[in-house]
């Protein structure tokens, strides 16, 4: 075991780099959003108090019911805080966004229309802060559903300059400005966050890639020295083993000479076996368990059936133990297999171990089952995919 | 049977003819008899190994893969035992769907070629460990369907489990371990493109009580929706 693990350190390292990569750039694009995401409710939510509240406060004594002002604000509040709390667990979709939206606009409504007539623009808070709880709410949603409220918010105040009768050109130069200062800073901050958001992602692939191509390159790297390294030790091997048989030192009718023979054919052919396999983490490290029961002078077999898919590590390493487990046991012959379905993968080794192998225990990723009888062991461990 | 079955070998590896020898001989009954050695096909076919109840062909030659080449002679009524070094699953589709009644890798000769040119030359069924592995990782659209049995002890015999121990394992009997396997193995001869060899496998199965007719009809002609091939309707046209 302990010869195993040592054996395959150096490219176990330059495996396990592959999952991290991946998740990386998963978790720095989620952090990333989630940073945009506070930042917006503490930009939403200071506006409303500092912003909207100071003005409300400051012209209290103007309207004519400051009650449905006050009001009116509150329940903005009280969307921002329902939509910031959504919005932090990723559970404000679309629909539930827009129905916080109407109740935002119902509120602004409200305000408006309860605006003293000649204040309609100088103590007109509700405008900015219904569109600054949009910004908030439609964080996540296509950029024209925040210009559509944005109109509709313009819109509320210039009917109400209507109804009140004040359009003149005094008051339309000054709703003017007034939509061109609040709306110019909700869409620069919008705009730029999304910027911002899209450059993260695209760093965010960028490392990925480079992580990846890494990763395959380090993978790549460590197989082909490892296949090197094999090469050799298969003709070292190889040579006495020939030698032997042309020069008659080695007779072809004895047990030892032929079982030499078996497990250095074995290897050769569970070499090629492995160039024709695509990578996979699982096929090597059990032609590395297959390497080191041939060392002890065990044919080792090997089949695979099925593409057998990336499994995860705990479940791969519990597989590859319960492999060397039985290995271990075998005295002279040992065949390997690994069959893939939708089911799961399955390892079985079959080998004529004259015992049951010490008692395996798997922590729930896999389950393993053996028979002994008086042709061998059996052994299967299987793991099920989800 | 009356005498042993005779085989002819194409093979273009002296070694291999030699194994291919040593395994035959080392066979107690001694059922096979080698009448011909070939280097090609077209030099088996120039010789006397053309009559030779079962062809064992090297599925890789110097020209390469030689499917078509096995098509052709399956087509012609041959029965034929493919042997190949490789191990590939898309090959041993093919070389099946051709019409090859067996497939050997190089590694199964001692324990299962005799068998396999036995079964053959009869129209039974004989699958190899790698086989069973082929139909195992099967995922084609029209592949046949397994029964759950039929997959369990497919599974088992790839693994490299022998009958007897299969039998144990699933609480059964070896015969039946057996009728699992060699089911399985009947539905492939009615899928794919049509060949002699295909249809007396099936019609084989249908004399042994291996499978029957409602059987060929519910669940093997479903698979391929076609008629049960007779012998003589199945003579390539191409």
């Amino acid at each position: 075991m302990s010869a195993f693990t040592a054996a395959k350190t150096g490219v176990n390292t330059d495996h396990s780099a592959a999952a991290p990569a991946d998740s990386a750039a998963g978790v720095f694009t989620t952090r990333y959003s989630r940073g945009l995401e506070i930042a917006t409710v503490i930009v939403v939510a200071g506006w409303q108090v500092a912003g909207a509240g100071l003005l409300l406060l400051s012209r209290f004594t103007l309207y004519p019911f400051p009650g449905i002002e006050v009001a009116a604000w509150s329940v903005q509040a009280g969307v921002i805080a329902v939509g910031a709390v959504l919005l932090l667990q990723r559970r404000l979709s679309g629909q539930v966004a827009w129905g916080l939206v109407a109740v935002d606009v119902a509120a602004g409504i409200a305000a408006v229309a309860a605006c003293p007539p000649d204040g309609m623009l100088s103590a007109n808070w509700a405008w900015g802060a219904t569109v600054w709880v949009g910004v908030l709410l439609l964080l996540h949603r296509p950029l024209r559903e925040l210009v559509i409220l944005i109109a509709i918010a313009a819109l509320i105040t210039l009917c109400a300059l209507a109804v009140v009768g004040d359009l003149h050109q005094r008051s339309v130069s000054g709703y003017i400005s007034t939509l061109y200062a609040s709306v110019s800073i909700q869409l620069a901050v919008v705009i730029a966050a999304r910027a911002l958001g899209s450059a993260a992602k695209r760093a965010a692939e960028a490392a990925q890639t480079t992580a990846r191509t890494a990763t395959r390159r380090s993978i790549a790297e460590a197989v082909h020295a490892d296949r090197q390294a094999r090469y050799r030790a298969v003709r070292e091997r190889n040579e006495p083993l020939l030698n032997g048989l042309a020069d008659g030192t080695l007779h072809a009718d004895d047990p030892e000479a032929r079982q030499r023979c078996a497990v250095q054919a074995a290897r050769l052919r569970r070499m090629f076996a492995e160039s024709d396999d695509v990578p996979n983490r699982l096929l090597h490290e059990l032609h590395a368990c297959a390497d080191i029961a041939d060392r002890r002078g065990v044919a080792v077999g090997w089949a695979t059936a099925g593409m057998v898919p990336q499994i995860p590590e705990a479940a791969r390493r519990e597989l590859t133990e319960a492999a060397i487990a039985v290995l271990a046991t075998t005295l002279t012959r040992a065949r390997i297999t690994v069959i893939s379905d939708q089911a799961g993968v399955a390892v079985s080794v079959v080998c004529d171990s004259p015992a049951e192998p010490r008692p395996m225990v798997a922590d729930g990723q896999i389950t393993i089952t053996t028979q002994l009888a008086d042709d061998g062991l059996w052994m299967e461990a299987r793991w099920q995919a989800r | 049977m009356a005498g042993p079955v005779t085989a002819a070998i194409v093979d273009d590896h002296p070694v291999i003819l030699d194994g291919v020898r040593a395994w035959l001989a080392a066979d107690a009954l001694h059922r096979v008899e080698l009448i011909h050695a070939a280097l090609t096909i077209e030099d088996l076919e120039a010789g006397p190994g053309i009559r030779a109840d079962v062809l064992i062909v090297d599925l890789e030659l110097k020209r390469g893969m030689a499917v078509e080449q096995i098509a052709r002679l399956a087509a012609d009524g041959h029965r034929i035992v493919v042997f190949s070094g490789h191990n590939k699953p898309e090959l041993i589709n093919q070389v099946i769907d051709a019409g090859a009644s067996s497939y050997l890798t190089k590694d199964e000769g001692p324990d299962h070629l005799v068998e396999a040119i036995v079964a053959a030359a009869s129209d039974v069924p004989y699958v190899t460990p790698s086989h069973a592995g082929e139909i195992l990782a099967d995922t084609r659209a029209n592949r046949p369907k397994l029964a759950p049995q039929e997959a369990a002890a497919l599974r088992l015999w790839f693994q490299g489990m022998s009958k007897a121990s299969v039998a144990r394992r699933l609480g059964i009997a070896e015969d039946t371990v057996k009728a699992y396997i060699n089911r399985a193995r009947v539905k492939y001869a009615n899928v794919g493109r049509p060949a002699p060899s295909k249809a007396a496998l099936l019609t084989r199965a249908l004399e042994d009580g291996l499978i029957t007719l409602a059987e060929v009809r519910d669940e093997y002609v479903s698979a391929a929706a076609k008629p049960l091939p007779t012998n003589n309707a199945h003579r390539a046209t191409e």
